[in-house]
């Protein structure tokens, strides 16, 4: 069964992406035309699967806080939960490996290290979203110089951070459940 | 689990440790609690004469509505 968050992600964030595919395959117009409008919803589908993916990571790290506080007396509890948010980089900045990484390692957690033994990809995963944000970055601030100063940005290139970040929500999924369910003795999801 | 809604600006009263604090809900996070539960972003004051702002993510049975209330 996965958590909350990773079947929001399913549901919303999904539907979202699958809408901007659908806007994709929906520009008609001359060729140079096309092109211009399909480079723009190529930069607004690379911010929205950079959002949809923070919202689910964010998601997750409320969902695993409110089940790990409950392995403490009910007196400490409030003030772990405040301690847990503070400064989450996931409420303000880019979904970027390093922020979900220190994010979810102050819940004892050796993230990175946890996702990287569930599967071979998921380092090559995690270059991938680290490039997603560059280009995320590149485009909400219009400097390309941050991804090599190209700005054309092809539609099998955001596909592949889709697909990659995809695969990671489920790892992310299956990495928290282990990692609760060996402090609470009981599967959380 | 309580049924109450609470909604985004609302000024809330809660428990924290010894003590009831105010605070004002910031967003309904959705039912990403435990076993389903709806949990609300709260900003508070832990102390109430310092500046200091802290934020708690909490379920509905945990809060209670402030009538006619003013300001913090």
């Amino acid at each position: 069964m996965p958590s909350e968050s990773l079947r929001r992600w399913n549901d919303v964030g999904v539907h979202a992406l699958n809408e901007i595919e659908g806007a994709h395959e929906s520009v008609g117009g001359t060729e140079r035309g096309r092109r211009y409008a399909t480079q723009q919803i190529n930069y607004a589908y690379t911010a929205i699967l950079s959002s949809q993916f923070q919202a689910y990571c964010r998601d997750l790290h409320s969902e695993s806080i409110d089940y790990l506080v409950t392995v403490v007396p009910i007196a400490l509890q409030d003030a772990l939960k405040v301690e847990f948010l503070l400064n989450r980089t996931l409420d303000r900045g880019n979904p970027h490996p390093g922020g979900v990484g220190s994010d979810f390692k102050r819940l004892g957690v050796d993230f990175w290290n946890e996702v990287y033994v569930l599967h071979a990809s998921n380092n090559r995963r995690r270059e991938l979203l680290q490039e997603l944000i560059d280009w995320r970055n590149a485009i909400a601030h219009q400097d390309f110089k941050l991804v090599g100063g190209e700005p054309t940005l092809h539609l099998t290139r955001v596909r592949a951070w889709r697909s990659a970040v995809n695969a990671l929500t489920a790892f992310f999924d299956r990495v928290m459940r282990d990692y609760l369910r060996g402090l609470m003795g009981v599967s959380p999801w | 689990m309580s049924k109450q809604k609470f909604h985004s600006g609302q000024i809330v009263t809660f428990q924290y440790g010894s003590r009831s604090v105010h605070g004002v809900v910031k967003e309904d996070r959705g039912p990403i609690g435990m076993k389903g539960r709806v949990l609300y972003l709260i900003e508070f004051r832990p102390e109430s004469q310092s500046s200091d702002i802290s934020h708690i993510e909490l379920p509905a049975d945990r809060l209670k509505e402030v009538e006619d209330a003013v300001s913090l």
